[in-house]
Protein backbone atom coordinates (compact mmCIF):
# COMPACT_ATOMS: atom_id res chain seq x y z
CA UNK A 1 0.00 0.00 0.00
CA UNK A 2 2.81 2.02 1.02
CA UNK A 3 4.89 1.71 -1.88
CA UNK A 4 1.43 2.05 -4.41
CA UNK A 5 0.43 5.38 -3.50
CA UNK A 6 3.98 7.02 -4.00
CA UNK A 7 1.70 7.83 -7.34
CA UNK A 8 -1.28 10.16 -6.85
CA UNK A 9 -3.82 10.33 -9.99
CA UNK A 10 -6.16 13.27 -10.10
CA UNK A 11 -7.97 14.32 -13.08
CA UNK A 12 -11.86 15.32 -14.70
CA UNK A 13 -13.60 14.93 -17.66
CA UNK A 14 -16.22 17.58 -19.12
CA UNK A 15 -18.64 18.61 -21.18
CA UNK A 16 -18.06 20.84 -24.13
CA UNK A 17 -20.56 23.58 -24.25
CA UNK A 18 -22.05 22.67 -27.72
CA UNK A 19 -22.70 19.04 -26.36
CA UNK A 20 -24.30 21.06 -22.67
CA UNK A 21 -26.42 23.05 -24.90
CA UNK A 22 -28.19 20.20 -27.05
CA UNK A 23 -28.16 17.98 -24.07
CA UNK A 24 -25.62 15.00 -24.83
CA UNK A 25 -23.59 15.35 -21.50
CA UNK A 26 -19.84 14.34 -21.86
CA UNK A 27 -18.64 11.74 -23.65
CA UNK A 28 -15.01 11.72 -22.70
CA UNK A 29 -14.14 9.26 -19.77
CA UNK A 30 -11.27 8.36 -17.81
CA UNK A 31 -10.51 5.86 -15.23
CA UNK A 32 -7.89 4.41 -13.28
CA UNK A 33 -7.05 1.55 -11.11
CA UNK A 34 -4.50 0.98 -8.63
CA UNK A 35 -3.46 -3.59 -9.52
CA UNK A 36 -1.77 -4.37 -5.74
CA UNK A 37 1.66 -4.34 -4.80
CA UNK A 38 2.84 -1.27 -6.95
CA UNK A 39 0.77 -1.47 -10.98
CA UNK A 40 -0.82 1.66 -11.72
CA UNK A 41 -2.96 1.69 -15.03
CA UNK A 42 -5.13 4.61 -16.30
CA UNK A 43 -6.98 4.81 -19.44
CA UNK A 44 -8.39 8.25 -21.05
CA UNK A 45 -10.89 8.06 -24.14
CA UNK A 46 -12.83 10.56 -25.98
CA UNK A 47 -16.10 9.31 -27.24
CA UNK A 48 -17.01 10.51 -31.16
CA UNK A 49 -19.29 13.53 -31.02
CA UNK A 50 -21.97 12.44 -33.38
CA UNK A 51 -22.12 8.26 -32.86
CA UNK A 52 -25.03 7.92 -30.78
CA UNK A 53 -23.50 5.64 -28.39
CA UNK A 54 -19.83 7.74 -28.11
CA UNK A 55 -20.37 8.25 -24.29
CA UNK A 56 -21.29 4.28 -23.36
CA UNK A 57 -17.95 3.65 -25.93
CA UNK A 58 -16.20 5.95 -23.88
CA UNK A 59 -16.86 4.81 -20.84
CA UNK A 60 -16.77 1.44 -21.41
CA UNK A 61 -13.10 1.34 -23.12
CA UNK A 62 -12.21 2.88 -20.58
CA UNK A 63 -13.59 0.42 -17.81
CA UNK A 64 -12.60 -2.37 -19.56
CA UNK A 65 -9.01 -1.22 -20.24
CA UNK A 66 -8.03 -1.24 -16.94
CA UNK A 67 -9.71 -4.35 -15.67
CA UNK A 68 -6.81 -6.73 -16.02
CA UNK A 69 -4.68 -9.31 -14.56
CA UNK A 70 -1.47 -8.22 -13.96
CA UNK A 71 1.64 -9.17 -16.02
CA UNK A 72 5.53 -8.78 -15.49
CA UNK A 73 5.50 -7.39 -18.83
CA UNK A 74 4.35 -3.83 -18.91
CA UNK A 75 4.70 -3.21 -22.84
CA UNK A 76 2.48 -6.41 -23.58
CA UNK A 77 -0.11 -5.60 -20.51
CA UNK A 78 -0.51 -2.03 -22.16
CA UNK A 79 -1.48 -3.51 -25.77
CA UNK A 80 -3.99 -5.48 -23.50
CA UNK A 81 -5.48 -3.41 -22.13
CA UNK A 82 -6.33 -1.68 -25.56
CA UNK A 83 -7.54 -5.26 -26.77
CA UNK A 84 -9.48 -5.97 -23.65
CA UNK A 85 -11.42 -2.46 -24.31
CA UNK A 86 -11.84 -3.01 -28.18
CA UNK A 87 -13.26 -6.91 -27.75
CA UNK A 88 -15.89 -5.32 -24.80
CA UNK A 89 -16.53 -2.97 -27.42
CA UNK A 90 -17.02 -5.83 -30.34
CA UNK A 91 -19.57 -7.57 -27.57
CA UNK A 92 -21.46 -4.69 -26.33
CA UNK A 93 -22.76 -4.26 -30.25
CA UNK A 94 -23.40 -8.13 -30.68
CA UNK A 95 -25.89 -8.34 -27.27
CA UNK A 96 -26.93 -4.70 -28.46
CA UNK A 97 -27.04 -5.66 -32.09
CA UNK A 98 -25.83 -1.89 -32.97
CA UNK A 99 -22.82 -0.79 -35.48
CA UNK A 100 -19.63 -1.26 -33.88
CA UNK A 101 -19.24 2.89 -35.24
CA UNK A 102 -21.75 3.97 -33.22
CA UNK A 103 -19.30 3.17 -30.45
CA UNK A 104 -16.43 5.12 -31.75
CA UNK A 105 -13.96 6.32 -29.36
CA UNK A 106 -9.85 7.33 -28.95
CA UNK A 107 -8.42 5.23 -25.85
CA UNK A 108 -5.11 6.51 -24.36
CA UNK A 109 -3.86 3.44 -22.01
CA UNK A 110 -0.88 4.58 -19.18
CA UNK A 111 0.64 1.65 -17.15
CA UNK A 112 2.99 2.45 -14.50
CA UNK A 113 5.13 -0.01 -11.96
CA UNK A 114 7.71 1.54 -10.06
CA UNK A 115 10.47 3.52 -12.59
CA UNK A 116 8.87 2.13 -15.47
CA UNK A 117 5.98 3.16 -17.87
CA UNK A 118 4.22 2.36 -21.16
CA UNK A 119 1.37 4.09 -23.12
CA UNK A 120 -0.79 2.40 -25.73
CA UNK A 121 -2.53 5.17 -27.86
CA UNK A 122 -5.40 5.15 -30.68
CA UNK A 123 -6.11 8.49 -32.24
CA UNK A 124 -6.22 11.99 -31.01
CA UNK A 125 -5.15 13.17 -27.11
CA UNK A 126 -1.40 13.19 -26.37
CA UNK A 127 0.43 12.43 -22.98
CA UNK A 128 2.90 14.73 -21.84
CA UNK A 129 6.02 13.81 -19.26
CA UNK A 130 8.16 16.18 -17.17
CA UNK A 131 11.83 15.49 -15.31
CA UNK A 132 13.62 18.25 -13.96
CA UNK A 133 12.84 21.34 -16.34
CA UNK A 134 11.99 19.06 -19.16
CA UNK A 135 9.13 18.32 -20.99
CA UNK A 136 8.37 15.37 -23.77
CA UNK A 137 5.83 14.62 -26.10
CA UNK A 138 5.54 10.82 -24.77
CA UNK A 139 2.26 10.22 -27.11
CA UNK A 140 1.38 12.47 -29.93
CA UNK A 141 -1.83 12.93 -31.37
CA UNK A 142 -2.70 10.25 -34.58
CA UNK A 143 -1.71 12.47 -37.91
CA UNK A 144 -4.17 12.81 -39.73
CA UNK A 145 -4.74 15.47 -42.62
CA UNK A 146 -8.07 16.90 -41.82
CA UNK A 147 -9.37 18.37 -38.22
CA UNK A 148 -12.30 16.10 -38.72
CA UNK A 149 -10.71 13.00 -38.90
CA UNK A 150 -8.89 10.35 -36.71
CA UNK A 151 -8.52 6.78 -35.98
CA UNK A 152 -10.91 5.04 -33.69
CA UNK A 153 -10.39 1.86 -31.26
CA UNK A 154 -13.68 1.27 -32.77
CA UNK A 155 -12.27 1.32 -37.25
CA UNK A 156 -11.39 -1.29 -38.96
CA UNK A 157 -7.68 -0.36 -38.84
CA UNK A 158 -7.10 -0.30 -34.58
CA UNK A 159 -4.29 -2.40 -34.98
CA UNK A 160 -2.54 -0.27 -37.08
CA UNK A 161 -3.28 2.76 -35.82
CA UNK A 162 -2.30 1.59 -32.51
CA UNK A 163 0.87 2.94 -31.28
CA UNK A 164 3.23 1.62 -27.77
CA UNK A 165 5.56 4.05 -26.52
CA UNK A 166 7.69 3.45 -23.45
CA UNK A 167 7.75 6.04 -20.77
CA UNK A 168 10.97 7.18 -19.54
CA UNK A 169 11.82 8.32 -15.91
CA UNK A 170 9.08 11.25 -15.09
CA UNK A 171 8.15 13.42 -12.08
CA UNK A 172 4.92 13.68 -13.56
CA UNK A 173 2.80 12.98 -16.45
CA UNK A 174 -0.40 14.87 -17.89
CA UNK A 175 -3.13 12.44 -20.53
CA UNK A 176 -5.28 14.58 -22.48
CA UNK A 177 -7.65 14.60 -24.99
CA UNK A 178 -8.50 16.37 -28.37
CA UNK A 179 -10.65 19.14 -26.14
CA UNK A 180 -7.29 21.12 -24.56
CA UNK A 181 -4.60 19.13 -27.12
CA UNK A 182 -4.62 22.81 -29.61
CA UNK A 183 -4.28 24.90 -26.27
CA UNK A 184 -1.15 22.80 -24.97
CA UNK A 185 0.97 21.72 -27.87
CA UNK A 186 2.63 23.71 -30.44
CA UNK A 187 2.52 22.11 -33.96
CA UNK A 188 5.75 22.90 -36.10
CA UNK A 189 5.86 21.29 -39.14
CA UNK A 190 5.15 17.34 -38.14
CA UNK A 191 6.76 17.97 -34.41
CA UNK A 192 4.08 18.31 -31.29
CA UNK A 193 5.87 20.69 -28.22
CA UNK A 194 4.46 20.78 -24.92
CA UNK A 195 3.89 24.89 -24.51
CA UNK A 196 5.54 25.60 -21.12
CA UNK A 197 2.97 28.40 -20.02
CA UNK A 198 0.43 25.34 -19.55
CA UNK A 199 2.46 22.83 -18.39
CA UNK A 200 4.86 24.52 -15.92
CA UNK A 201 2.07 25.91 -13.75
CA UNK A 202 -0.03 22.83 -13.99
CA UNK A 203 3.07 20.14 -12.75
CA UNK A 204 4.30 22.87 -10.71
CA UNK A 205 0.74 22.55 -9.12
CA UNK A 206 0.79 19.17 -8.93
CA UNK A 207 3.81 18.66 -6.82
CA UNK A 208 2.21 20.92 -4.57
CA UNK A 209 -1.01 18.24 -4.36
CA UNK A 210 -1.72 16.33 -1.03
CA UNK A 211 -5.24 15.25 -2.10
CA UNK A 212 -6.47 13.24 -4.47
CA UNK A 213 -10.33 14.45 -4.24
CA UNK A 214 -9.54 17.74 -3.87
CA UNK A 215 -7.13 18.24 -6.92
CA UNK A 216 -9.50 16.54 -9.23
CA UNK A 217 -11.86 19.12 -8.31
CA UNK A 218 -9.49 21.92 -8.80
CA UNK A 219 -8.66 20.05 -12.38
CA UNK A 220 -12.70 20.27 -12.82
CA UNK A 221 -12.61 24.03 -12.50
CA UNK A 222 -10.02 24.52 -14.59
CA UNK A 223 -11.11 22.90 -17.29
CA UNK A 224 -14.96 24.71 -16.67
CA UNK A 225 -12.92 27.85 -16.77
CA UNK A 226 -13.34 30.93 -19.45
CA UNK A 227 -9.97 30.34 -20.37
CA UNK A 228 -10.65 26.46 -21.91
CA UNK A 229 -14.39 27.04 -22.60
CA UNK A 230 -12.48 29.61 -25.25
CA UNK A 231 -10.32 27.02 -26.34
CA UNK A 232 -12.95 24.69 -28.02
CA UNK A 233 -16.27 23.72 -27.69
CA UNK A 234 -15.30 20.06 -27.38
CA UNK A 235 -15.08 17.77 -24.42
CA UNK A 236 -12.04 17.79 -21.85
CA UNK A 237 -10.25 15.65 -20.55
CA UNK A 238 -7.11 15.88 -18.34
CA UNK A 239 -5.60 13.68 -16.09
CA UNK A 240 -2.42 13.67 -13.83
CA UNK A 241 0.05 11.23 -12.40
CA UNK A 242 2.70 13.00 -10.27
CA UNK A 243 5.36 10.65 -8.45
CA UNK A 244 5.42 12.29 -4.69
CA UNK A 245 9.04 12.64 -3.65
CA UNK B 1 -4.57 27.52 -10.94
CA UNK B 2 -6.55 29.07 -13.46
CA UNK B 3 -4.90 32.10 -13.00
CA UNK B 4 -1.42 31.10 -13.48
CA UNK B 5 -1.98 28.38 -16.73
CA UNK B 6 -1.84 29.52 -19.86
CA UNK B 7 -3.06 28.31 -22.93
CA UNK B 8 -2.64 29.07 -26.47
CA UNK B 9 -5.46 30.32 -28.91
CA UNK B 10 -4.83 28.16 -32.32
CA UNK B 11 -6.08 29.94 -35.51
CA UNK B 12 -9.57 28.76 -36.28
CA UNK B 13 -9.39 25.21 -38.62
CA UNK B 14 -10.56 26.38 -42.43
CA UNK B 15 -13.02 24.80 -45.05
CA UNK B 16 -12.20 25.72 -48.08
CA UNK B 17 -14.55 25.85 -50.78
CA UNK B 18 -14.35 26.43 -54.39
CA UNK B 19 -17.21 27.42 -56.60
CA UNK B 20 -16.65 26.91 -60.62
CA UNK B 21 -19.00 28.76 -62.34
CA UNK B 22 -20.21 28.53 -65.57
CA UNK B 23 -20.87 32.09 -67.39
CA UNK B 24 -21.05 31.27 -70.57
CA UNK B 25 -23.82 33.00 -73.21
CA UNK B 26 -26.36 30.32 -72.49
CA UNK B 27 -25.88 31.72 -68.92
CA UNK B 28 -27.55 34.67 -69.73
CA UNK B 29 -30.73 33.57 -70.86
CA UNK B 30 -33.89 32.92 -69.65
CA UNK B 31 -35.39 30.23 -68.07
CA UNK B 32 -38.50 29.99 -66.04
CA UNK B 33 -39.54 34.07 -66.50
CA UNK B 34 -35.58 34.21 -65.06
CA UNK B 35 -32.34 34.86 -66.03
CA UNK B 36 -30.10 32.31 -65.09
CA UNK B 37 -27.15 34.27 -64.21
CA UNK B 38 -29.15 36.92 -62.33
CA UNK B 39 -30.53 34.05 -60.33
CA UNK B 40 -27.01 32.63 -59.70
CA UNK B 41 -25.67 36.24 -58.96
CA UNK B 42 -28.90 36.39 -56.43
CA UNK B 43 -27.59 32.85 -54.79
CA UNK B 44 -24.23 33.89 -54.07
CA UNK B 45 -25.78 36.72 -51.95
CA UNK B 46 -27.69 34.34 -50.18
CA UNK B 47 -24.64 31.73 -49.42
CA UNK B 48 -22.74 35.00 -47.82
CA UNK B 49 -25.15 36.02 -46.03
CA UNK B 50 -25.96 32.90 -44.54
CA UNK B 51 -22.60 31.93 -43.82
CA UNK B 52 -22.31 35.14 -41.85
CA UNK B 53 -25.00 34.51 -39.43
CA UNK B 54 -23.14 31.03 -38.33
CA UNK B 55 -20.09 32.23 -35.55
CA UNK B 56 -18.00 29.32 -36.66
CA UNK B 57 -18.69 29.26 -40.14
CA UNK B 58 -18.07 33.00 -40.80
CA UNK B 59 -14.76 32.43 -39.12
CA UNK B 60 -13.75 28.96 -40.70
CA UNK B 61 -15.31 28.69 -44.51
CA UNK B 62 -13.14 30.21 -46.98
CA UNK B 63 -14.30 30.97 -50.29
CA UNK B 64 -12.80 30.98 -54.23
CA UNK B 65 -15.14 31.39 -57.22
CA UNK B 66 -13.70 30.40 -60.67
CA UNK B 67 -15.30 31.15 -63.53
CA UNK B 68 -15.51 29.26 -66.99
CA UNK B 69 -16.72 30.70 -70.01
CA UNK B 70 -15.74 34.07 -72.27
CA UNK B 71 -13.06 33.06 -75.69
CA UNK B 72 -12.23 29.63 -73.72
CA UNK B 73 -11.49 31.15 -70.50
CA UNK B 74 -10.84 30.09 -67.21
CA UNK B 75 -10.66 32.75 -64.69
CA UNK B 76 -10.40 33.12 -61.02
CA UNK B 77 -12.93 35.69 -60.32
CA UNK B 78 -12.69 35.49 -56.53
CA UNK B 79 -9.40 34.40 -54.92
CA UNK B 80 -9.97 32.62 -51.64
CA UNK B 81 -10.70 34.84 -48.66
CA UNK B 82 -12.76 34.56 -45.80
CA UNK B 83 -16.48 34.98 -45.62
CA UNK B 84 -16.29 38.39 -44.48
CA UNK B 85 -14.09 39.58 -47.45
CA UNK B 86 -16.72 38.05 -50.21
CA UNK B 87 -17.96 40.54 -51.82
CA UNK B 88 -17.74 39.23 -55.50
CA UNK B 89 -19.07 42.05 -57.93
CA UNK B 90 -21.58 40.17 -60.25
CA UNK B 91 -21.20 36.98 -62.75
CA UNK B 92 -21.82 37.89 -67.07
CA UNK B 93 -22.40 35.33 -69.17
CA UNK B 94 -20.60 35.72 -72.37
CA UNK B 95 -18.81 32.69 -74.87
CA UNK B 96 -18.02 29.23 -74.52
CA UNK B 97 -17.94 26.48 -71.79
CA UNK B 98 -14.46 25.16 -71.04
CA UNK B 99 -15.15 23.53 -68.38
CA UNK B 100 -12.43 21.03 -68.27
CA UNK B 101 -9.53 23.48 -67.72
CA UNK B 102 -11.97 24.79 -64.90
CA UNK B 103 -12.08 21.68 -62.86
CA UNK B 104 -8.38 20.83 -63.49
CA UNK B 105 -7.88 24.48 -62.08
CA UNK B 106 -10.35 24.37 -59.32
CA UNK B 107 -8.39 20.87 -58.67
CA UNK B 108 -4.83 22.90 -58.55
CA UNK B 109 -6.64 25.52 -56.08
CA UNK B 110 -7.39 23.43 -53.37
CA UNK B 111 -4.44 21.35 -53.25
CA UNK B 112 -2.43 24.68 -52.97
CA UNK B 113 -4.79 26.07 -50.15
CA UNK B 114 -4.08 22.98 -48.32
CA UNK B 115 -0.08 23.68 -48.96
CA UNK B 116 -0.67 27.08 -47.97
CA UNK B 117 -2.70 25.91 -44.35
CA UNK B 118 0.01 23.30 -43.83
CA UNK B 119 2.60 25.72 -44.17
CA UNK B 120 0.97 28.37 -41.62
CA UNK B 121 0.33 25.36 -39.31
CA UNK B 122 -3.40 25.88 -39.85
CA UNK B 123 -5.78 22.53 -39.78
CA UNK B 124 -8.50 21.95 -41.99
CA UNK B 125 -11.70 20.06 -42.92
CA UNK B 126 -12.01 18.84 -46.65
CA UNK B 127 -12.12 21.07 -49.46
CA UNK B 128 -15.19 21.54 -51.37
CA UNK B 129 -15.70 21.90 -55.10
CA UNK B 130 -19.09 22.98 -56.18
CA UNK B 131 -19.98 22.94 -60.02
CA UNK B 132 -22.55 24.56 -61.72
CA UNK B 133 -23.04 24.39 -65.40
CA UNK B 134 -26.07 24.44 -68.06
CA UNK B 135 -24.39 23.33 -71.10
CA UNK B 136 -21.58 20.80 -72.29
CA UNK B 137 -18.04 21.19 -71.76
CA UNK B 138 -16.07 22.86 -75.22
CA UNK B 139 -12.75 21.92 -74.10
CA UNK B 140 -13.26 18.37 -74.18
CA UNK B 141 -14.62 15.48 -75.59
CA UNK B 142 -15.58 11.82 -74.25
CA UNK B 143 -12.48 10.33 -74.52
CA UNK B 144 -10.05 12.51 -75.50
CA UNK B 145 -7.09 13.41 -73.44
CA UNK B 146 -8.55 15.69 -71.50
CA UNK B 147 -11.53 14.45 -70.68
CA UNK B 148 -9.58 11.20 -69.27
CA UNK B 149 -7.56 14.12 -67.32
CA UNK B 150 -10.55 15.56 -65.83
CA UNK B 151 -12.65 12.53 -65.07
CA UNK B 152 -9.64 10.55 -63.33
CA UNK B 153 -8.54 13.81 -61.51
CA UNK B 154 -11.51 14.00 -59.98
CA UNK B 155 -12.34 10.62 -59.67
CA UNK B 156 -9.07 9.53 -57.59
CA UNK B 157 -9.08 12.89 -55.83
CA UNK B 158 -12.75 12.13 -54.26
CA UNK B 159 -11.41 8.67 -53.70
CA UNK B 160 -8.29 9.56 -52.04
CA UNK B 161 -10.45 12.04 -50.33
CA UNK B 162 -8.03 15.08 -51.58
CA UNK B 163 -11.29 16.95 -51.48
CA UNK B 164 -15.77 16.82 -52.00
CA UNK B 165 -16.93 17.47 -55.47
CA UNK B 166 -20.54 18.12 -56.72
CA UNK B 167 -21.85 18.90 -59.52
CA UNK B 168 -25.39 20.94 -60.11
CA UNK B 169 -27.01 20.80 -63.75
CA UNK B 170 -29.14 23.54 -64.40
CA UNK B 171 -31.70 23.43 -67.44
CA UNK B 172 -32.42 25.35 -70.30
CA UNK B 173 -32.91 25.57 -74.23
CA UNK B 174 -30.34 22.52 -74.49
CA UNK B 175 -29.39 22.49 -70.67
CA UNK B 176 -26.83 20.29 -69.03
CA UNK B 177 -25.49 17.24 -70.29
CA UNK B 178 -26.90 15.16 -67.17
CA UNK B 179 -24.83 12.02 -68.91
CA UNK B 180 -21.92 13.60 -69.45
CA UNK B 181 -21.79 15.44 -65.69
CA UNK B 182 -22.76 12.32 -64.17
CA UNK B 183 -19.78 10.58 -66.14
CA UNK B 184 -17.15 13.65 -64.36
CA UNK B 185 -18.55 13.42 -61.05
CA UNK B 186 -17.32 11.05 -58.73
CA UNK B 187 -19.34 7.79 -58.75
CA UNK B 188 -20.07 8.10 -55.25
CA UNK B 189 -21.89 11.38 -55.62
CA UNK B 190 -23.62 12.09 -58.40
CA UNK B 191 -24.83 15.31 -60.07
CA UNK B 192 -28.02 16.75 -59.18
CA UNK B 193 -30.24 18.50 -61.96
CA UNK B 194 -31.53 22.26 -60.16
CA UNK B 195 -34.98 22.82 -60.56
CA UNK B 196 -35.55 25.47 -62.93
CA UNK B 197 -33.48 28.56 -61.50
CA UNK B 198 -33.79 27.61 -57.37
CA UNK B 199 -30.22 28.88 -56.96
CA UNK B 200 -30.90 30.90 -54.09
CA UNK B 201 -32.32 27.44 -52.19
CA UNK B 202 -28.95 25.58 -53.61
CA UNK B 203 -26.85 28.33 -52.17
CA UNK B 204 -29.03 28.18 -48.79
CA UNK B 205 -28.63 24.27 -48.83
CA UNK B 206 -24.86 24.79 -49.60
CA UNK B 207 -24.59 27.48 -46.34
CA UNK B 208 -26.31 24.77 -44.26
CA UNK B 209 -24.27 22.04 -44.93
CA UNK B 210 -20.60 23.98 -44.55
CA UNK B 211 -22.30 25.14 -41.03
CA UNK B 212 -22.51 21.45 -40.55
CA UNK B 213 -19.31 20.93 -41.91
CA UNK B 214 -17.10 23.70 -40.22
CA UNK B 215 -18.22 22.77 -37.09
CA UNK B 216 -17.96 19.08 -37.49
CA UNK B 217 -15.53 16.65 -34.92
CA UNK B 218 -13.54 13.68 -35.57
CA UNK B 219 -15.12 10.85 -36.63
CA UNK B 220 -18.07 12.90 -36.47
CA UNK B 221 -20.65 12.00 -39.78
CA UNK B 222 -22.54 15.30 -41.07
CA UNK B 223 -25.72 14.22 -41.80
CA UNK B 224 -27.22 17.02 -44.95
CA UNK B 225 -30.86 18.17 -45.31
CA UNK B 226 -32.76 17.16 -48.00
CA UNK B 227 -32.15 19.06 -50.97
CA UNK B 228 -35.18 18.02 -52.60
CA UNK B 229 -36.03 22.06 -52.32
CA UNK B 230 -34.00 22.77 -55.54
CA UNK B 231 -32.75 19.26 -56.82
CA UNK B 232 -35.01 17.22 -59.25
CA UNK B 233 -35.98 13.65 -58.35
CA UNK B 234 -33.50 13.04 -56.59
CA UNK B 235 -33.82 14.08 -52.40
CA UNK B 236 -31.27 12.10 -50.25
CA UNK B 237 -27.33 13.31 -50.06
CA UNK B 238 -25.10 10.42 -48.54
CA UNK B 239 -23.34 11.53 -45.49
CA UNK B 240 -19.62 12.04 -45.79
Amino acid sequence: MKEMKRLLVFGASVGGFLHEKDGSGCQDAWKYRYIPPNMLIIAVSDGAGSSKKGELGAKMATDCAVNISPKQNLRELVSECVYNARKALEEKGKEDSIELGELACTLIVVAIREDKGYVAHIGDGAVVSELGDELEVISEPEESEYVNETTFLTDEAWELALRVREIAKFNALAIFTDGIQRGVLVKRGNEYIPYKGFFNPLFNYASSVKEEEKACKEIENLLKSEKFLKLSEDDKTLVIVIRRQ
Amino acid sequence: MEKTVEVIYPEEPRCALVLLLDTSSSMGEYLEGARKIDELNEGIKILKEELMEDELARKRVEIEVITFGGANEVNIFHKFSSVDEFNPENLKAYGVTPMGKAILRGIEEVESRKRYYKEKGIEYYRPWLWLITDGMPTDMNVGDDMWNRVVREVHEGEKQHKFTFWAVGVGGDEGADMEKLKMIAPPNRIPVKLKGVKFKEMFSWLSKSLRKVSASKPGEQVEFGSIEEWAEGWTRVDRI
